[in-house]
């Protein structure tokens, strides 16, 4: 988890458009998408392409493995039925077309007919049923198609879901290429290694040779869909380590494409040489506090370190300049249901006062002599306990450590003593759970806003317990607890609704402050000048934004 | 002779079993826990348990280790953590690169070193050997890392002569292989090489010291005769132990140059192996290195008995 969790994948995050996105409303209630020339122009000559990625530790299967590393191979190696184009627009991919009928509560999918699997099968409805019980019944889709009650193999070409209420975001659960790839029912289960080992794929390329640890060679699919595509015939993968050897790769002709470092991002961003990519997805860096006790059981000594704490510096100096700021909203500006809360967005010397302000009337009061502050009539802490604590942080996180150490002058202006630590990398999760510490630098990363609420905020939450330690309280100005709030936000039936009560429980939990969340993290991703026509934005599908790519001469 | 080599045997074999068990309790006094790295701290009771069960990490100490020094003797490593692959498949793929690595340093090292050391040796004080102490007194006060760096920046980024990271097994492209091989052979062997430099000046200029050097330069025999009969020869045994024992430094020197050059070698399994608590692949590596520095100190010390009886009487 933590920062290997915070760089996971793109998964469900790209669910800014939704249905309006994906095609107009008809007059009879449904809408209805079709693809028109999908097999594109065949471009030049395609090469080879070398990439450096981190090694998919948590296998290849969609429906299981959550982290980036694995749902970016994952995305080169299955198709899903639709998929996001370079505008944001979802596009048919595997389907052919679609339509949306009984008040969207069904969703008919017609399979494109040169549909194929890389080992020539043809793919029918039958897998792609398979393909999505699966994906439902694992941790990656449980939320995110929650509302799916049935899928129907209607012909070999046709498929049907039917939903138990409308929703707002389930073609964009079936866009995502990291999960809602489509797998062979009958290789899958003939093959219990189906996953870790070369085997019949449905995406543009296939995998043909993996060497843990090492590298992995995937091939064109001969039979994708998209005839004479991809243009790239083969992709080695390789796997590193130490993001240090990327940027020197491509600038060395070593590699075509790479995950570099933000300072390495911002330097090759500024020679203007090399193209960089950015990457959306949801990936807080907050302060992980324990509102169980004090100091930060009381809300007002909360929002004084989120008043302090530096969020332009941190980018500027941590992230040289990446990523996005938040001042309280814990999703991404890029996020459908995203809401600019400027809370916490005011000059130093007013932040400051403020701070010290919540803090005199916390109980933390600063002595005659000056220096850390002491307790002062707070309730469970003896009088005169200094305002002193550890701050731990990923050991092997430098922007973590940069984070932390401003957090540490920030703090010292208000008389906050706190104390980097660096921590052991595979001990740091394990610690937080057990409550070990005060206060902490997180990184998080989830598939989607309703992923993120559910498993971080409700009182159920997989992470719940570490990492915001809420009991479901009642939303002031509301009246509903958040577990309420949350589980209706994520059956709401139109994306107006679904942002309108997301909006409410971003407005609680920036004034509640559970954590403090002080931005996202994106990966950057690098190219060789030599890959040409590839136009991946922050909300393309990368695999598919790939597959038109050539590299020249 | 052959007692000798029976001598040093019999340590041999015990020191292997002492260090196995070293190090199987070093890797449990570990900070973290491998199924906590694996599974998060979202993971449930019953899943961490099983997963505990399915690694035989619920069973005492010495039933683990009992278990798996059986399987070493019988080859069998175990699986790693993570990716549940046997651990003698990723090394069947590792060994090769990283005795390739090893090679191309030892090759720089041996084509630098012992030419300066012997030549600078042979005349302490003159001018060849006052430029071989400058320049090696450079070398030492560059670290690894920086030197890795700075080749980096030059030959890859700046001249783009030579690719900064990849291998190509030698089967498959013999000239490609050698191009991702030069600068982490040059990294690596430079990294030692001044160090090497200086003890071949040191051993070298210690022989020329020698009384039957002076008595063979009395008897008016030639500068060139002295040096092959006399000084190299002399020098050869004592040359031998520290350059074997310079070859375990080589191995654990490869570990960093492994990671700046993504060399896929025995060093990054290691240090996989330590982010991910991976205890079986610690032990695997660290077994491992410790069998090939031991056996490489063996082999040298034999040698060195064959070049020098008086080796065999000590």
């Amino acid at each position: 988890m933590g920062r290997a969790r915070l760089v996971k994948g793109l998964l469900l995050s790209s669910a800014a458009f939704g249905l309006l996105a994906s095609g107009a409303w008809a007059k009879d209630g449904s809408t209805a998408q079709s693809s028109k020339g999908v097999a594109g122009p065949k471009l030049m000559a395609s090469g080879n392409l070398t990439t450096l990625q981190t090694e998919p530790d948590q296998g290849l299967d969609p429906a299981k493995a959550a982290d980036s590393a694995s749902g970016q191979m994952i995305g080169f190696l299955t198709e899903p039925l639709v998929s996001w184009n370079q505008k944001g627009v979802i596009v048919p991919a595997l389907a052919q077309s679609w339509k949306i009928t009984k008040a969207g509560r069904v969703y008919t999918f017609k399979l494109q007919p040169s549909a194929r699997f890389s080992n020539g099968r043809a793919i029918t409805a039958a897998d792609v049923k398979f393909s999505l019980e699966r994906l439902k019944r694992g941790a990656n889709g449980k939320a995110s198609l929650a509302s799916v009650t049935s899928i129907t193999a209607v012909d070999a070409s046709t498929v049907r879901l039917n939903l138990s209420v409308q929703s707002s975001s389930l073609i964009e659960a079936l866009a995502n290429p990291y999960i809602a790839g489509i797998v062979p029912k009958k290789e899958v289960l003939a093959n219990k290694k189906y996953f870790s080992k070369p085997s019949p794929t449905s995406g543009p390329w296939t995998l043909t040779d993996y060497q843990a640890k090492s590298h992995a060679t995937l091939t064109a699919n001969p039979y994708y869909w998209r005839k004479g595509f991809p243009n790239i015939k083969k992709i080695t993968y390789t796997f590193i380590d130490d993001q240090s050897v990327a940027a020197p790769a491509i600038e060395s002709g070593s590699a075509d494409m790479a995950s570099v470092g933000y300072a390495d991002a911002q330097r090759m961003r500024q020679q203007g040489k090399y193209p960089i990519y950015e990457t959306d997805q949801i990936a807080e860096i907050f302060w992980g506090l324990d509102t169980t006790k004090p100091p930060f059981s009381d809300k007002r000594v909360r929002q004084a370190v989120a008043y302090q704490f530096d969020r332009r510096a941190r980018q500027a100096n941590c992230w040289f300049g990446t990523g996005a700021l938040s001042f309280g909203a814990v999703l991404r500006p890029y996020d459908p249901n995203y809401v600019n809360i400027t809370t916490y967005d005011v000059a130093r010397a007013a932040a400051k006062t403020k701070a010290e302000q919540l803090l005199d009337a916390a109980g933390w009061k600063v002595p005659s002599g000056g220096g850390t502050r002491v307790s002062q009539g707070v309730a469970g802490v003896a009088d005169g306990t200094p305002l002193k604590f550890d701050v731990p942080y990923e050991g092997h996180w430098t922007a973590a450590s940069c984070s932390t150490q401003l957090l540490q002058q920030n703090l010292k202006e208000i008389g906050f003593d706190a104390t980097p630590v660096k921590y052991d990398d595979a001990a740091f999760w394990t610690d937080a759970g057990a409550g070990k510490f005060t206060m902490y630098h997180g990184g998080f990363g989830a598939s989607s806003a309703a992923d993120l609420y559910v498993n971080n905020f409700t009182s159920t939450g997989a992470y719940t317990s570490i990492m915001t330690h809420l009991k479901n309280p009642v939303v002031e100005g509301d009246g509903r607890t958040v577990d309420q709030l949350i589980a209706a936000a994520v059956k709401a039936p139109t994306a107006a609704d679904r942002k309108r009560l997301f909006g409410i429980l971003e407005q609680w939990q920036a004034d509640y402050l559970p954590w403090i969340v002080v931005g996202h993290q994106f990966g950057q991703t690098a190219t060789s000048p030599k890959l040409k026509n590839y136009f991946a934005t922050p909300r393309t599908d990368f695999p598919r934004a790939l597959v038109t790519a050539y590299m020249s001469k | 002779m052959t007692r000798y080599i029976l001598y040093r045997l019999a340590f041999f074999v015990p020191l292997i079993v002492a260090l196995a068990v070293l190090l199987f309790l070093a890797v449990r006094l570990l900070p973290g826990d491998p199924v906590s790295a694996m599974l998060g701290p979202a993971a449930s009771a019953e899943r961490v348990a099983e997963l505990r069960h399915q690694l035989g990490l619920d069973r005492s100490i010495p039933a683990q280790f009992g278990t798996w020094l059986r399987g070493v003797v019988h080859g069998d490593l175990g699986l790693t953590a993570s990716s549940q692959q046997p651990i003698s498949d990723l090394l069947v793929h590792r060994i090769p690169a990283s005795f390739e690595l090893m090679l191309g340093a030892l090759i720089v090292i041996l084509l630098t070193s012992l030419p300066a050391g012997f030549l600078a040796g042979a005349r302490p004080g003159g001018r060849v050997d006052r430029v071989v102490s400058a320049v090696t007194l450079v070398g030492l006060g560059i670290p690894t890392f920086y030197l890795g760096f700075l080749c980096v920046l030059l030959f890859a980024v700046t001249l783009t002569y030579l690719p900064s990271q990849g291998y190509v097994p030698f089967s498959e492209d013999p000239k490609q292989n050698l191009r991702f091989l030069l600068l982490p052979a040059i990294t690596l062997g430079f990294s030692l090489a001044p160090y090497l430099t200086r003890m071949t000046r040191a051993t070298v200029a210690q022989v020329t010291k020698e009384p039957y050097v002076r008595a063979a330069e009395a008897r008016g025999l030639g500068r060139s005769l002295i040096f092959r009969r006399y000084i190299v020869r002399n020098a050869i045994p004592n040359l031998v132990m520290i350059y074997g024992l310079m070859l375990g430094s080589l191995v654990s020197g490869s570990i960093f140059v492994e990671a700046l050059y993504n060399w896929p070698g025995m060093g990054r399994l290691i240090v996989d192996g330590v982010l991910e608590r991976d205890y079986l692949v610690i032990q695997a590596m660290i077994l491992l290195y410790a069998v090939v520095f031991a056996t490489l100190t063996l082999i040298c010390e034999i040698v060195q008995a064959m070049l020098d009886p008086r080796v065999r009487l000590r």
